[in-house]
């Protein structure tokens, strides 16, 4: 559990920064590199081992960052669609329509707009729509690991020359 | 380390790239886009995409603000010059110099000192990326050298 803790408390606040529509706009692909780059330091720390970090080290925390993060970005944005269901979809039904309206004439428009429709009714009716919510974590679990991975990539390179410049190694 | 696998990465970031004018694919071939909304969201987890802070393509608005995207076609650049080098050691003064500018930009635009450049918004990401794949370049012949040795081992 000890291994696993810096990259559980580092992804779990990236989900929760992520869920921050200021912070989230500020800091832009950043969150979750940022929170690897801490869980390797957050290791280091808690087990007073400043020695060199190995890249399967490195590669295990960005990735256990990622899927942590993408498990709970993934639990709260469910949980915020269940609670503000109609009130955010009766925003997002629009915000669909002017998103897509480049591609009008496009003929496979009405069936993307069916598909779309098709998850906006099953939230409305039960809070929840499985094709959503398996969408959603599809890809936040790629992206955030494959973040959580060049996060942890730069912050092994930087812990690495940090401590090898404070004579650590 | 192999460079098939330094072909790999370059080939990596360049899907990245190009999945960000998915929209103008996807005007072109109709049957990409049923996909769109998805690949849209793929996006969005790692950049806001304002409208009004994107470029426009044929009329389509890429899936990355222009910071993004410059970050991104950097460290597409150096992907491919990385293809031509054996090691590059980037020092962590010189990633932190090569972050300062869009830092500068961020800052200064939230504080209305003068108002959004796509362009200088792109060249700074442009500058942070190029520099920041060319930093992590060393963790993965690491990586991959590891790899090797564990196999040998």
């Amino acid at each position: 559990m000890n291994r696993i803790l810096p990259a559980l408390v580092c992804g779990f606040a990236a989900a929760v920064l992520s869920a921050v529509p200021i912070i989230k706009s500020f800091s832009c692909c950043l969150i979750v590199p940022v929170a690897a780059f801490l869980s390797l330091y957050l290791y280091q720390k808690a087990n007073n081992d400043f020695g060199r970090i190995v890249p399967a080290k490195a590669l295990f925390y960005g990735m256990m960052t990622g899927v942590f993060a993408a498990l709970f970005t993934t639990l709260f944005e469910s949980i915020f669609l269940y609670i503000s269901r109609s009130a955010e979809l009766s925003l997002a039904i629009s915000d669909v329509q002017n998103l897509f309206s480049e591609f009008k004439d496009n003929p496979a428009y009405d069936e993307m707009m069916d598909s779309l429709y098709k998850i906006v009714d099953e939230i409305k009716e039960n809070g929840f729509s499985a094709t959503y919510t398996f969408s959603m974590l599809f890809v936040t679990l790629i992206a955030h690991v494959i973040f959580g991975i060049i996060g942890a990539l730069f912050g092994m390179q930087f812990l690495n020359r940090k401590n090898s410049e404070q004579g650590n190694f | 380390m192999k460079i098939e696998i330094k072909i790999f990465f370059t080939f990596l970031i360049g899907i990245w790239i190009a999945g960000i004018f998915y929209g103008f694919f996807a005007d072109s071939f109709p049957s990409l886009l049923p996909f769109f909304p998805l690949v849209k969201k793929s996006y969005s987890l790692v950049c806001h995409q304002n409208p009004v802070k994107t470029f426009e393509f044929f009329d389509f608005h890429l899936l990355l603000c222009a910071r993004c995207t410059g970050i991104y076609l950097g460290a597409f650049f150096s992907s491919m010059l990385f293809l031509f080098l054996k090691r590059i050691s980037i020092k962590n003064r010189i990633l932190i110099f090569a972050a300062l500018p869009m830092f500068f930009d961020i800052a200064a635009y939230n504080l209305n000192f003068y108002s959004y450049s796509k362009i200088f918004a792109f060249l700074t990401g442009v500058l942070l990326g190029s520099v920041g794949f060319l930093y992590i370049s060393g963790a993965l012949i690491e990586l991959f050298d590891f790899k090797k040795k564990e196999n040998f081992e």
